[in-house]
Parts: C-alpha cells; structure tokens; sequence
C-alpha cells in the first residue's frame, strides 16, 4: 500500500483565479447550497402547510429585502420606499392579469419590469442626492405611491383593493401551497443566483466601489450617477417580483399592506442578516418572519387566558424593535457575519488559529 | 548666487505632447482660486513629475486633468487642458478615464472589502476586451509579493495597498497615468521599490505619467522632467537632472541650505519662461 | 455525518408532531383578534366580547356537552400574518369556524375560506360580503362562507339617511336638505359611499361633493370649513372615532353644525367622554344596547360572560364588546342547529346559519338584533337603530331617535 492514510486538507485554499470569484467559494458551500435546494424540493411533501406558508413568506420577502440589501448594503444608499415598490409589484402584476388575461405565470416577471421602470425613475433623484436627503426623497416616494395606490382605481381597484388569481399556466392552476411553494423557490433561486452573480461581475464591483470611495470610483471610470439610479432600478426589480410573490399567493392585494412601518421592516431584515450580504438577507428575512411566530408558540406553551395573551402581544411587537437594537449593538454586521465566523472556524478546523 | 538655469526654457520640439495644461485657473465653490495659471506640458511616454509643498496647488492640478474637481465643487475657469489635441477641461471623470487618463489617488484607496484580484477587476472597469486575466499576470509579475495576497486587501500594508492602486492602474491600461504622492506614509526602502516599479512601468509599458511629489529627490531621479508649483504658480521647471542640480532647488527642497530664504518669491535670480496664450 | 443526518430527521420529525396535536372531541375554532395594530382601540373590547364569549360557552356545557377547542391569536392588523395564522390553523386545529376581526383578514381570507369551507365570522360589514353566490352584479367575487351580525356599513348609512329625512319633515324645515359624505379615502370609509349617496338622493337629498379627512386624528378646521361653506345638512361621518373626535371639535371651533351621523365604528362611549360637548348631538347607530342598559334580559348573560375575563364584574364593556358576544352566540347557535342534525362541519355551519329567520341567540334576547340568513342573502338585518349622544358633564347619555327598518331591496344584495 503506497499511502494507509489519505491526505487531509487543512484548511481551505484556492490555487487559481477562477476559485477566487467562483458564486460558490468552497466546494462546502456548492454542497451546502445543492442540499438546501434539494432539500427545499422535497420539503413540501413533509412540511405540514404552516411551515409552508412560513417558508413561502420567507421566500417573497426575502427577494424584496435582497432588493432592498443591492442599493443599502451594496451600493451604499438608503430607502425608505422599499414597500411602495413591493406594493407596486403586487398591484402591476394583479392588474395585468386581471386586464390582459396573461397568466399568472408571465405576469409575475412582466410586474418585476414594470417595477424596475418605475424605480429608475424615482432613482433619478437618488443618482444627485445623498444621505439625509436621500432617506427623504425615498420617504415621499413611499407617501406618493401609498396615495397613488388609493386613487387609481384603473389600476389598483382604488382603496377597495383588487384581486389577485392564483399562479397559473394555460389553464393550470397552482391552487395550493406545496405546487406555489416551488414557485417561490424558483424565483428565490433564481433572484439569489443572479443577486450574488451580480456582486461578481463588473457591475456589482462598481456598486461596491461607489459604496466605498466614489472619488475611487469615479476614477476608475465609474459613472456614479449611472449606477446610483441603477441600483435603485435593480432593487426595485426585486421588490417588484417579491411583491407579484406575495399578491398571488394572499389572492387580495390592499394599499394598507405596503406602509411606511413594512418599508422599516425590509430596513430590519438587512440590518439583522447584514448589509452587503446576500446570504444573510435570507437570514435575516427567515429572523424577521420567524420570531413573532416563535413567540406566538412560546405564548402558547405559557398558556394562559386572554388577559396574558394581550399582554404578551406587546412584548411580541416589541421583540421585533428590541432585536434590531441588540443586532445593531452587539452584531452590526449581522447573522452573515456570525455565520462567517463559525464557517472560518470549520475551514481552518482543526486549527483555528 | 546661483545662476539661474537658462537651458530650461526650451522644450525639445520633436517631442509629441500628449497632455498640455494651459494657463489654467480653479475656483473651488465657486469663490475660492486655487490654481493661477498654470501651465505643464506631459509628452508622450516620458515621466514627469511634478513638485511643491503642502497646499501648492499640485493635487488641484491632477484633479482638474483627471475630471474630479467637478466631484468636489471645482471648475476651471479659465484656460484650457488638451489631451490628444482634444480639450478635456470639466469633462466628467468617467469619460477622461475612457480617453486614457487614469489616476491613482492620495492615500491609496483601494476598496478594502474586496480582495486583490476583484481590486484589479475593478481597475480594468472600462475594458471590453478579453486580456484582463494576462494584465493580471502583468500586474503580479510588477508586484510579486501582491500574488501572495487573497485575502482582502484590506488587510494589506500600506505599501502593498499603494502597489495595488498602482495594479488597478494599469489594468486599466491608460495611456497616461496620473499619480499622487504614491510615497506618502512608506517607509524609505519602499519608496525606492515603489519608484523603481513606477519607471520600469513607464518604460516597459510606455504608459506616460504626470507624478506628484513632496519627495523630490526621490522623484527627479525618476523623472525626465519636472515642474515646481508654489500657491498655485509654476515657480520652475527643468529635466530631472537641472532641476537636481539647481542650486535653489538644492536649497529648498533637496538639502535644505539657506534657512533664511523661505520661498521662492524671495529669490532674485528666479527666473521662468512666461507662457501666455 | 450521520450525526447530523439523525439530528436533521429529528427536527424534521419534531416539527410534524408540533402540528398534529389536537383533541378529536372538541369543536375547533379560531379567533383572530386585533389587540395591538391600527384598530386595536375597537379591535380590543370586540375580541375581548368574543374571547369571553367563547370562554363562557365552555363554562356552561359547550355545544351539547362538546367543548370548544378555541386559539386566540392576535395578528395586529397585519393580512400576511392573517393568512399565516389561518394555514397554520388548516395544518393543526383545522377549525370548523373562524371569529375574525375586520377588513384586513377578512378580505384576504374569503377565498380561502370559501375553498376550506370555513365560516367566517368577522366585524367587517362590507356590502359585498353579504352576497354568497355572487349574483348581485356589483360584487367581484362571492362570499360564500362569509358572515357578519349587524346592518352593512351601506345599510347603516341608507338608514341614517332615512332617519335623516324624517328628521327633516320631523322639525319642519323647508327646501331641500343637503346631504355630504366625510371620510378618508380609504376602503372603510369609502365602503358605503356611492350606495348612501344613491338613497340619500332617492329620499329628496342633495348629496353634495364628499370631504376628505385624514383616519389619523389631528386638525381638520380646513375641511370643517369647507362643511360650513358647503351648508350642507346632514354630514355622514365615514371614519373611525379617534378621527371623528378630532373632527367634531375642529368643527366646534369653526362654527360648522350641521347633524353629524356616524356608523357603529364612528362612535362609541370612550368618544363621546373624549370629544366632550363638541360631540353632544351626534346621531349614531348603535348595534347592542350600552353597558348601562340594564332593562332588556340578555344583559345578565352579558354580564356573566363579561365575569369571563372580569371576576369583579365592574369594568365597563362598550358596545363593540356587545357585538363581539353576539358574533359568538350566533355561531354557537348554528352549532346547535349542526350538531342536531349531524357532525358539526363548516358546511352543517353554514347550512346552519342560514336556516336563521330572525333569529335571536338564546340568553340573548333584547342584546342582539333578530337576524336572518338565506342561502342567497347574508345581510344578516338591515334594521338600524339610531341614537343621539350626549356628553352631559361626564354622566353621557345615549338617546334611542329611532328603528330604521332598511328595506331589503334585492338590487342592494352585495352593495
């Protein structure tokens, strides 16, 4: 026998370039992604439908906070008018279907469009103002298309709201939620894949240089203007999708659902899953959905009557306001982060230093 | 008293120029002159550099060539910068790179959340073709110990910082590379490496380069030819080695001398070519 | 590997037992109530009337000796949390009946409890949900499993419009009476807008431009202002009573009066203590009698149930609490009718409740207004009962004017 033992790597190093910029940087995480796929595929066979739904919330949300992470976390802009554009979406992608007749299945992407016109336009502005100013042109966007969402009857059934048909395909009717389950996971794939593709190719360095040094990137040939508005174009591709998501599967889609208080929401999610990063969107997002829920059952399990119940709705609500604080003091760089370090622990395992 | 150097005035005429600044003037906001007139001309493949105290005015300049000032609330006002025979003066950044100028920028400012090699990428923004990868090569063959490095660059010396500024540069491949103190904050050893690289560069690849400098000695030996800036003024201009031998020069800037003379102001036997349009 | 692999099963296993514990010998029920959120301040006391509602019908024998297994879940006024709350309940306690709340879940949940058939009972008095086969051509989708105890916001409005009229002939005022519509541009407000507009010029009124004001209290002389101006008569207001507070005392101070009129969510106790005098006259309808009420026989069950969540027996229930008790009652009663003739099912529900011909829930008498339900018809009663308040120093009174009895036009199904 020439070697009784194989070799053991210590350590995870990479030898060539291409390694270097590869979606997946370690042959661990292409596995890990391949299984959380596969495992997703199956998941509805066994999941019982809350935990569907559950996931089908993280699904939809999370594409639109991926949105909101490209002009934040990447791209170093703020917006307060995340949940107008997700809105928009589900309006766009109802109407569409309720007008033209397209199904369902080509008016999910079709609103995505229509989203992303709509967000270069609002991003015009966002390409000469910064900061302070920037949070509040966002702002009035946000109140603009709330009013806009009440008046236009043509498009969103006014404050009455409209109706939103199941996902469907020439007559095919994904009518539950395991077969609108893997629609999700479709477009979660799908929008993740393109979301951490993007922040490899020369556009999504360009984001990260006018992020970190505009004067850099400028000279580097970068038009800051240009990518300015287009990030808020792509974010809002995001939130456009993300919202046709979540109107098909409610089947009602009203102006109150897309306040000010779900644009600050998407801001959560970024914050405790990390800015600029693309897994921890999806981290923070599952954080986000998951915690009033895990609350919910820690209620249950205390049991107790009304009177405990309201009591502990409260602290639910706070809960949400009191984990931003504590992610934004303990853990600023969010759930990616720790992820991050436990990762570099088994990497260099078993010498972790 | 020293002789002024009366050889400086002329400037070879076989020489292609390929960037002139002419008698410009910068206001900042609008109010504030930085620059009064200056004038440089950069002929093609060769290495000038350009020098001054703190607050000259030298930065101003690169910025007006290179599109920033309008980043910053600056203009020219006055003159004209021509590159290729083309003006270029309050053009935007983006479009001076696309012509060829790029700079490397005071205080290195690499993008510290990406490693060396998405650094270098970014430097390449502006390119279509497919050489990217062997420009790397090129790149790390200048910088070998820059190789070595995956992770991110935040974590690089400041030395190794200032070669992937210089990296990205070239990747960019610019016909003219304009450079700010890329001394600054290196040891003397490094500064030597660095000033090597920056020759063998401007050489090898026939990349021209405006540099600017507070070490001169460093920089005229570099150099082929070089301009002194003082409030905003050309105050003296020469070949590296007239200027290295230039007794006022030897004075202020390269081995101190005279304590009593502060400026160039001071000086009866300054004497410079004017250049009016 | 395999470590992680049993660890992995173990939690996939876990999870599934979670969901699939429930007690097959109860009657499963959910109760999605708005404690906290936007409408927490009338959401309160109704989930509160319905909670001890549900409460005392276990405590008292349940439906036939089956106890209710009933989950009270607040969702804060939030639709996705609604729906999630709603498939968590399809995957575990799978109710045969759902207490809702208002228009947010209500309207995201039609379809899906028409799919599920599961009866809904909610506080969301939209036209369009008393239209079970959608035949009326103004509704856009049918509300088969829908139900809800009281007039529509449209029937409210038409009956204050007609208590309107006769109050007009009543004091002997001449010319014609001008009628206006308030409220926020939002689908509570708007919800009886065209069809009360419509009656109100059917009676002889000239229904003047409506005014907008904001839901969120604050100032509004300018639109009190325009009322002024307008000489309108009678102003209907559309919106909620922290709204309509502010608004009646904007209006106070700029002299506008004209006979304010407000629906079962416009007006309540806590509003007449807050506005004072400048809310003294407001003509409301009032769905259940007040707290004080101590005349009519189903106020001693009230005040047993109330004992629920109150051993004291002295806190104050307002009459939205009063509605929430008869929501409840109205289900226990077609569970009665369900489990006679059968399993207690969503559908022997439904079938249940819409054998109802005025229809009062037992205990009840004189707390809940006689209603009736037919399979093509959900306006369960279309009589209103209007009052007029009164501040008087603290010790308010509210006045019964009148019973409008609503005719049951069958071209206002669904409107």
């Amino acid at each position: 026998m020439a070697s009784a033992h194989s070799r053991m790597n210590c350590g995870e190093f990479r030898t060539t370039y291409q390694q270097d910029t590869t979606i997946f940087p370690t042959p661990l995480a292409r596995r890990t992604a391949l299984f959380s796929v596969l495992f997703l595929m199956v998941a509805p066979y066994f999941l019982g439908p809350y935990y569907l739904n559950l996931g089908i919330q993280i699904g939809y949300y999370g594409i639109a906070a991926l949105g909101l992470n490209i002009v934040v976390g990447f791209t170093g802009q703020i917006s307060l008018g995340h949940a107008a554009f997700f809105g928009f979406g589900a309006f766009a992608s109802a109407w569409l279907n309720n007008t033209t007749g397209l199904p369902v299945f080509f008016c999910i992407p079709l609103a995505g469009a229509m989203t992303m016109a709509l967000g270069l336009i609002v991003g015009i502005p966002a390409g000469r103002i910064k900061g302070l100013y920037l949070a509040i042109a966002t702002l009035a966007s946000q109140y603009i298309l709330e009013d806009f969402f009440s008046r236009a009857e043509w498009f969103t059934g006014g404050s009455y709201g409209a109706m939103a048909n199941p996902f469907s395909i020439f007559g095919f009717e994904f009518n539950n939620d395991q077969l609108y389950f893997y629609v999700v996971l479709f477009y979660v794939v799908v929008m993740f894949l393109f979301g951490t593709n993007l922040m490899r190719s020369r556009d999504g360095r360009a984001f990260v240089a006018v992020r970190d040094h505009y004067l850099s990137a400028e000279i580097m040939g970068i038009n800051l203007t240009k990518y300015r508005i287009l990030s808020f174009g792509i974010s809002s591709l995001y939130a456009g999708i993300g919202g046709a998501l979540f109107a098909h599967y409610l089947g009602f889609v009203s102006a109150e659902g897309f306040t000010i208080g779900l644009s600050i929401q998407f801001l959560g999610m970024i914050i405790i899953g990390g800015l600029g990063s693309v897994m921890g969107t999806m981290f923070g997002t599952a954080f986000m959905v998951l915690l009033p829920e895990v609350m919910e059952a820690g209620i249950g399990l205390v049991g107790g009557g009304s009177g405990l119940i309201q009591a502990l709705a409260y602290i639910r609500e706070m809960a949400i306001g009191m984990a931003i604080i504590l992610f934004l003091i303990f853990e600023p760089d969010g759930l990616a982060h720790r992820w991050r370090m436990i990762k570099a622990y088994w990497k260099l395992y078993p010498f972790s230093y | 008293m020293a002789e002024p150097a009366a050889k400086t005035t002329e400037v070879p005429v076989e020489k292609e120029i390929l960037l002139s600044v002419n008698n410009i003037e910068v206001v900042y906001d609008e109010v504030i002159l930085v620059l009064r007139g200056i004038s440089l001309d950069v002929p093609k493949g060769e290495l000038i550099t350009l020098l001054g105290p703190n607050g000259a005015g030298k930065s101003t300049t690169l910025k007006a060539i290179s599109g920033l000032l309008k980043t910053e609330d600056g203009e020219v006002t006055r003159g004209a910068i021509t590159y290729k025979g083309e003006s270029i003066a309050n053009s935007a950044p983006d479009e001076i790179v696309r012509k060829g100028i790029f700079q490397v920028m005071e205080g290195r400012r690499i993008i510290e959340d990406m490693t060396v090699i998405e650094n270098l990428r970014l430097g390449a923004y502006t390119r279509k073709d497919r050489g990217v990868k062997d420009d790397i090569e090129k790149v790390f063959h200048y910088f070998p110990r820059l190789k070595e490095r995956t992770g991110l660059s935040g974590y690089l010396s400041g030395g190794e910082q200032q070669m992937l500024a210089i990296g990205r540069a070239i990747m960019a491949k610019p016909e003219m590379i304009l450079l700010d103190e890329p001394s600054m904050g290196l040891s003397p050893l490094l500064v030597k490496e660095v000033f090597e690289i920056i020759r063998s560069i401007n050489k090898e690849q026939g990349i021209t380069m405006l540099l600017v400098e507070q070490n001169a000695n460093m920089a005229l030996h570099s150099a082929d030819y070089g301009y002194v800036m003082e409030s905003g003024k050309v105050v003296l201009d020469g070949t590296g080695q007239e200027l290295l031998d230039n007794e006022d020069m030897k004075e202020f800037y390269l081995a101190g001398g005279d304590k009593e003379r502060k400026s160039f102001k001071n000086l009866k036997s300054y004497k410079r070519r004017k250049r009016w349009m | 590997m395999r470590k992680s692999i049993m660890l992995g099963s173990l939690l996939v296993a876990s999870l599934a037992f979670a969901g699939s514990l429930f007690a097959a010998d109860k009657i499963p029920v959910g109760h999605l109530a708005c404690y906290t959120g936007p409408t927490s301040d009338v959401g309160g006391p109704f989930g509160n009337g319905v909670a001890d509602a549900l409460g005392y019908i276990n405590k008292t024998g349940g439906i036939n000796g089956k106890l209710l297994d009933y989950d009270t879940v607040d969702y804060s006024y939030n639709a996705p949390r609604a729906v999630a709350t709603y498939k968590k309940w399809m995957s575990g306690l799978k109710p045969v009946a759902i207490q809702g709340w208002g228009t947010a879940d209500t309207e995201a949940l039609v379809k899906f409890v028409a799919k599920d058939k599961v009866p809904y009972f909610s506080a969301s008095y939209s036209g369009h949900l008393t239209d079970p086969t959608g035949k009326s051509p103004r509704t856009k989708a049918p509300a088969p499993y829908n139900f809800f105890y009281g007039p529509s916001y449209s029937d409210t409005c038409r009956g204050l419009v007609q208590w309107a009229a006769n109050d007009w002939k009543a004091k002997g005022s001449k010319g014609q009476p001008k009628f206006i519509h308030m409220g926020a541009n939002h689908p509570y407000p708007n919800a009886p807008k065209a069809a009360c507009a419509a009656y109100a010029e059917e009676l002889g009124f000239k229904v003047l431009n409506p005014i907008v004001y904001s839901l969120k209290p604050g100032d509004a002389k300018a639109q009190c202002l325009t009322l002024k101006d307008s000489g309108a008569n009678y102003a209907y207001l559309g919106n909620t009573a922290g709204s309509n507070i502010s608004l009646l005392n904007s209006c106070r101070t700029v002299g506008a009066n004209p006979q304010f009129l407000a629906n079962v969510w416009g007006w309540d106790e806590n509003s007449i203590q807050a506005a004072k005098e400048a809310g003294d006259g407001v003509a409301v309808f009032v769905g259940a009698p007040s707290w004080k009420d101590t005349e009519p026989a189903g106020m001693k069950t009230v005040r047993e149930i109330s004992k629920m969540s109150d051993s004291t027996g002295k806190t104050y229930r307002n009459l939205h609490y009063m509605r929430g008790v008869c929501s409840t009652f109205y289900m226990k009663e077609a569970m009665l009718i369900a489990d006679k003739k059968g399993a207690i099912t969503g559908e022997a529900i439904k079938a249940a409740m819409e054998t109802m011909v005025n229809k009062v829930p037992t205990g009840l008498e004189g707390v809940c207004t006689p209603s009736t339900w037919t399979n093509e018809d959900h306006r369960g009663t279309t009589s209103v009962g209007v009052y007029t308040s009164l501040y008087n120093g603290g010790d308010f009174q509210l006045t019964k004017q009148a019973t409008i009895e609503v005719p049951r036009r069958p071209e206002w199904l669904g409107w």
